[in-house]
């Protein structure tokens, strides 16, 4: 009663703590979080698309249709938020997540339009310049034609570049070209080029101003707090949760040692009845079993297949089974007592058995094929496996030999070798033993360096003569034919017959077109050739392809082809004769070779060696790796770089061989450094031909067996355009490498927009952005936008970013502006020979202006600031370029200074977000200096005073970098602001990434 | 621009769409289905250029081909419908098309002898206005058009094109017609204003149909601006365009080289563009589709 009390009870105490303790559901969390991470993807690469778009690398839209559309489902899931999280923790992440799809359908809105002008933009940048040429190349009157040029060579100005100045040009050449052909008959071609100007005009600045628009909304950060919010929700609901798993595993607990203790009351007397009654059964069963094996055992000695024997210590025969006399013919009676010595063929020697009783005494035992005699003489292959039996003291006791007679098996073989491989009628190899021969014969000739023809023959007439005598005749015919071309082989060479009267012959070894020549001519006389197998003379003759390696260094399918499209070209010119396939080529290679040759002397010489490039934390003040690079000490021409030598070889054998040497070198230094205390990981560049070589990662594998201590730290770059030509392959070689422990990274990226596409199905580790935008990115905002489009892919994929090409200490602080902490580049090193990368990376020390902002953080709404920079910096030097070379001012010079890109963000989104900081207010004074010098030097210069011009640059340049300090003390205070909020909200991403 | 393979769907509501779709009586009078103005025999349109619904109500637009329309962004000229399941509401409901209304639709259907089981199978709520555009939107969606000899030219077949079709093609794109008919559709997944180098309205009254995506957005800038057609089996569906003006592709193309392009094709660029066009006409049910 007491029992069942307590039980009821706490059944319902229980039940109730679980619900409680299983409120927070991992699938739903899984999910949740699986579709934020989706929407960050999808958000990244639609941002990518439009730029791909806008930059003419992707013509079409569906995939950003497609990445906005899986963007926009995401974050409609996103606001129904998992019901788990505690009321208010639940409305937080709902408002946020309402903000997030206000933000994508503004974006949704702005594709729209982006799509639409976009396309009309394309079509007039695209038939503008052309529609210009017809018209201006045609018969153009003076009067029309300078204006015309005018317009057309500023209206391309500004297609290049579009700021308000070139626009007031356009505009000012427009009206003059409008007005002079008012009544002119050429009207409505110049009204058509008009407009297309005109939509030139419109669209340029619309579209690229929605394109940063696009890039500018806050859909990342906005997603950021959202994950943020859900993360902080999450953890607490999973508190509480944890809190109830307690309490529930504490009653549980307690439940538990209450049954315990009923349970061993009533166990303690019931085991000792069972106890007994065990004993009992177990006896029985035993027995039972021991009968059972018996049973089973003597059954598979009488009733096996294979011959057993079993024998005593001293080999004596003990007893053998049925199959034994059915093999050997001896009965059980004449055979125990007896040696199996009696049924020795003889045919293998002292040595042999040495070496079996050997692996029996040491192995315990031996297996392989012997021949043996039977009672009656007769000698047969057999399967035979013999075991040592030893008992519980290890003595040797017993031997027991299985055999199996494989005779039938053996000559099974050989027919079915026979069939496979040769041709029934002529006895000759057939199609398939070509393939295998025609492949060893090409890799003999390649190791010896001699040349090889294969000759495609096909008999002249022969149709006729099966047609007119029969197949009889035409058979022994191809016999004939057959045997005659058997007769002028050499040692090495093959005939083989593909079917009908088509015969392929490999010439090995031949040392001069000449020979081979003489071979072909010798082939087609001995063809033709009269024949005495019917009753009438007969004569047929040959005609033959040929194709000769190495002139023809194509693959053995390849070159067979290529015999036979030359046969073909013998037939076509008369037959009876022969024709050697494309003599062009074969000089082309030989010349090719001969630049090879010389590659490979320098690898045999070691005229090659490895220099080696750091690449840094610049955040952290640490070296973190180094790439190695390859150079060449030519005794004649001095340091070669890589780009002068690989491209050669690039499609060439040779480049895998030199890939391993310098895997072999690097790996050989890292062991070295690793004495003297260096331990950094370095990286080797693999080029495509390489990776796609069939034993690369066994190969790999087995040179970083060598070096055990140092193997893990190799990375691997791998050029991005060559993982694209078999993404499918790559990934996987990539795989195998992450196997063994190495890493990749993908080298050049960028360089092949398509490859974002990619992205995802390279498990690549590392990202390294290619040089020509991170060089461009300080002066190009253009660049800039596209790094920033790298790394939030990077960061949406969840890669490791390495920057390329850091020239200065501004790229370097850029890049950690955007949240890019490593880097590589003449800026920070020059790649240096080994022996002074150990005191280089004693010495070592970032720039000031790196570890000044150390600490500070920017957000995705602080870009533009860092973009007005770049603008300012772009304005002021392409400023100065047109002066030095004497061309009209950009824009902005003659208007106020609100009108440059800079001016515009400066008094638009600069003043709406940082008016309150007093750094904000402290740029405008020096920026104002700039364009009032600017006006000056203008007005100088239009008044013939160059050189009073030219002393004004100085200052122009001054006060730059008076606009430039003023950033970057707003930079900074902006930072110092953001960045107490951020550490902490980059601890919890980074747990909740976790 | 890639090319179109089929998915498969639940058979059960392939087969009930496809009944459904064929089905009078989602109309007041039991006069006119889906299949009246889409005719699957026509290139998925009536190829007349305004529709006739109940009563012999004569619409505003141009019926828009029912083929490939799962590919589109959005259905209706004016992108009014997210979803095909959206759009099937649209004509049901419209007083000049099938003037009804899904209570009526319904109460027809509950007393069919074989709906009721039909939808029983398929759903497990039975007819419901969700299930019936569900049906009918699956069975669209199967409705695409693969094959054509363009597909077999970009994957890899050469010959499948003839040299006008081919130069056609190269016109087709440096023209610029391709910057607004791309993608797997060759059109259908964005906006685009009708007029951009010219007033194609000039001289006429617009009536409602005219302005587009202003009827959906209210915004000025989409005034005129229309969904860009698919022009996968083009050469079925005339006449053209939202107002059914152009009745052949020649004058279509022409139209849109003048107001979409700013150029006056020549007589030799229209030809080699429509032939182009006629090599865009995809397979269904195994079969190409014919012009008739």
């Amino acid at each position: 009663m007491l029992v069942s009390a307590v039980v009821a009870f706490s059944a319902l105490l229980l039940t109730v703590l679980f619900m409680r303790a299983e409120s927070v559901s991992p699938q739903e969390h899984y999910d949740y979080s699986k579709k934020l991470r989706d929407l960050r993807e999808a958000d990244a690469e639609t941002n990518v698309e439009v730029l791909a778009n806008r930059l003419e690398v992707t013509r079409n839209y569906d995939a950003l249709t497609l990445f906005l559309e899986r963007s926009k489902q995401a974050a409609t899931y996103a606001a129904v938020v998992p019901a788990f999280l505690s009321d208010s923790h639940r409305m937080l992440v709902a408002a946020k997540a309402r903000d997030l799809q206000q933000t994508l359908d503004r974006k949704s809105r702005l594709v729209e339009v982006f799509k639409r002008q976009n396309a009309v933009l394309r079509n007039s940048l695209a038939y503008f310049p052309a529609a210009a040429d017809d018209f201006l190349g045609g018969n153009v009157p003076a009067q029309l034609k300078n204006p015309a040029e005018d317009y057309v060579r500023h209206v391309l100005s500004f297609a290049r570049n579009p700021d308000a100045e070139r626009g007031l040009q356009v505009a000012a050449a427009r009206q003059q070209l409008l007005a002079v052909t008012q009544s002119h008959p050429a009207r409505a071609v110049i009204g058509n080029l008009v407009l297309h100007g005109d939509a030139i005009m419109k669209y340029l600045p619309e579209v690229n101003g929605i394109t940063y628009e696009i890039n500018g909304l806050e859909s990342a950060q906005q997603l950021e707090e959202l994950n943020r919010y859900y993360a902080i929700g999450h953890e607490q609901a999973q508190r509480s949760a944890e809190q109830y798993r307690k309490l529930l595993y504490v009653v549980a607990l307690l439940l538990t040692a209450y049954l315990a203790y009923v349970f061993a009351r009533l166990d303690r007397t019931r085991r000792s009845l069972a106890k007994a009654h065990q004993e009992v059964s177990q006896r029985y069963a035993a027995q039972l079993l021991a009968e059972d094996r018996l049973r089973l055992h003597s059954t598979a000695f009488n009733s096996s297949h294979e011959g057993i024997v079993l024998a005593d210590a001293a080999g004596n025969i003990i007893d053998i089974n049925p199959a034994f006399t059915r093999i050997t013919g001896y009965e059980r009676a004449e055979a125990v007592g007896r040696n199996p010595r009696m049924i020795k063929s003889g045919h293998h020697d002292q040595e042999f058995y040495a070496a079996m009783w050997k692996s029996i005494l040491g192995n315990g035992s031996w297996q392989g094929e012997i021949w043996n005699r039977n009672k009656y003489g007769e000698v047969y292959p057999e399967l035979l496996s013999i075991s040592a039996v030893r008992n519980v003291e290890g003595i040797l006791t017993n031997y027991v030999a299985v055999f199996a007679d494989i005779s039938r098996i053996k000559e099974q073989e050989k027919q079915l070798t026979q069939l496979a491989y040769y041709d029934a009628l002529t006895g000759l190899p057939n199609r398939v033993l070509l393939a295998d021969r025609l492949t060893q014969a090409l890799s003999q000739s390649k190791r010896s360096a001699t040349m090889m023809a294969v000759c495609y023959l096909d008999l002249d007439g022969f149709k006729p003569v099966n047609d007119i005598y029969g197949h009889d005749v035409g058979d022994r015919l191809l016999v004939e034919m057959a045997s005659r071309l058997k007769e002028i082989l050499r040692g090495g060479d093959t005939v083989a017959r593909l079917g009908g009267d088509e015969f392929v012959l490999l010439l090995l070894g031949l040392k001069s077109m000449a020979e081979c020549e003489q071979a072909i001519q010798r082939m087609l006389q001995i063809i033709s050739q009269p024949l005495s197998i019917v009753p009438k003379k007969l004569e047929v003759t040959a005609s033959v392809g040929v194709a000769v390696y190495p002139a023809d260094d194509a693959n053995p399918d390849t070159l067979l082809r290529h015999a036979d499209q030359a046969m073909y070209q013998a037939k076509q010119a008369g037959k009876d004769r022969y024709h050697i396939f494309d003599r062009e080529l074969d000089i082309y290679v030989r010349t090719r070779h001969d630049h090879i040759s010389r590659i490979e002397e320098a690898l045999a010489n070691g005229e090659f060696a490895m220099y080696y490039q750091p690449k840094v934390d610049m955040r952290k003040g640490i070296v973190v790796g180094l790439e190695g690079l390859i150079r060449w000490h030519h005794p004649e021409r001095g340091l070669v770089s890589p780009m002068d030598f690989l491209p050669v070889i690039e499609d060439h054998d040779l480049i895998v061989r030199i890939g391993e040497w310098v895997i072999e070198t690097v790996l050989a230094q890292m062991d070295t450094w690793q004495d003297s205390g260096l331990s950094l990981s370095v990286s080797v560049n693999v080029a495509g031909r390489q990776l796609q070589s069939s034993n690369f990662v066994q190969h790999l594998a087995t040179t970083l067996g060598k070096y055990p201590r140092v193997a893990r730290k190799l990375e691997l770059e791998i050029l991005e355009t060559s993982a694209l030509e078999d993404v499918a392959k790559a990934s996987r070689i990539i795989q195998q490498c992450r196997e063994l422990g190495i890493s990749c990274a993908l080298d050049d990226f960028g360089t092949g927009y398509s490859s974002l596409t990619y992205l995802k199905r390279l498990p690549a580790a590392t990202i390294k952005i290619d040089q020509s935008f991170i060089r461009e990115m300080i002066s190009d905002p253009d660049n800039l936008l596209i790094v920033q489009g790298v790394l939030g892919l990077a960061f949406a994929f969840q890669r490791h970013v390495i920057a390329e090409g850091v020239e200065t200490v501004e790229h370097g602080r850029l890049l950690m502006q955007l949240d890019c902490d490593f880097a590589q580049g003449d800026g920070i090193a020059k790649a240096m020979p080994a022996d002074q990368v150990v005191d280089w990376a004693a010495n070592w020390q970032p720039y000031s202006e790196w570890t000044e902002i150390r600490d500070l953080y920017w957000l995705a709404t602080d870009r533009p600031l860092l973009v007005a920079k770049v603008e300012h910096r772009n304005w002021v030097a392409q400023l100065v370029y047109a002066f030095k070379s004497e061309m009209p001012l950009p824009a902005g010079v003659h208007e106020d200074h609100n009108k440059c890109n800079f001016g515009i963000w400066y008094n638009g989104r600069g003043i709406s977000q940082y008016s309150h900081l007093p750094e904000f207010g402290q740029i405008a004074e020096p920026h104002n200096r700039v364009h009032e010098i600017a006006r000056e030097i203008d007005k100088c210069r239009r008044d013939g005073q160059t050189e009073k011009a030219k002393s004004m640059i100085v200052e122009l340049l001054v006060q730059r970098d008076a606009v430039l300090d003023a950033l970057n003390k707003l930079e900074l205070k902006v930072a110092q602001i953001n960045t107490g909020e951020i550490t902490g909200r980059r601890l919890i991403a980074r747990a909740t990434r976790v | 621009m890639p090319i179109l393979s089929v998915p498969t769907f639940p058979p059960a509501k392939v087969a009930l769409g496809d009944k459904l779709f064929h089905e009078p009586r989602l109309s007041h009078d039991n006069s006119i289905a889906c299949a009246s103005c889409h005719d699957l025999a026509k290139g998925g349109t009536d190829q007349s250029r305004f529709s006739t619904g109940i009563k012999g109500a004569l619409g505003d637009v141009n019926a828009p081909t029912v083929f490939n329309s799962g590919l589109s962004i959005a259905q209706f000229w004016d992108g009014r419908a997210k979803t095909l399941e959206e759009q099937a509401a649209g004509p049901v409901h419209n007083p000049i098309e099938m003037g009804s209304n899904w209570k009526e639709v319904i109460g027809k259907l509950l007393a069919d002898k074989d709906y009721p089981a039909l939808f029983e199978l398929a759903y497990h709520d039975g007819i419901t206005p969700a299930n019936i555009a569900d049906a009918i939107a699956t069975f669209e969606r199967t409705l695409l058009t693969p094959n054509s000899r363009f597909d077999r030219y970009l994957r890899g077949e050469k010959k499948a094109l003839n040299d006008d079709e081919l130069e056609g093609y190269r016109r087709f794109v440096n023209l610029g017609c391709a910057s607004c008919h791309q993608g797997v559709g060759i059109g259908g997944n964005m906006f685009q204003r009708f007029g951009v180098m010219g007033d194609y309205f000039e001289g006429r009254q617009p009536g409602k149909a005219d302005l587009g995506r202003f009827n959906v957005t209210g915004l000025e800038e989409d005034m005129h601006v229309f969904k860009v057609p698919s022009l996968r089996n083009v050469a079925l569906t005339s006449p053209y365009f939202h107002d059914g003006s152009a009745k052949t592709l020649s004058e279509a193309v022409r139209v849109m080289g003048k107001y979409q392009l700013g150029k006056e094709l020549s007589k030799k660029e229209v030809n080699l563009i429509v032939a182009f066009l006629h090599t865009l006409n995809g397979e269904w049910q195994g079969k190409v589709l014919h012009e008739r």
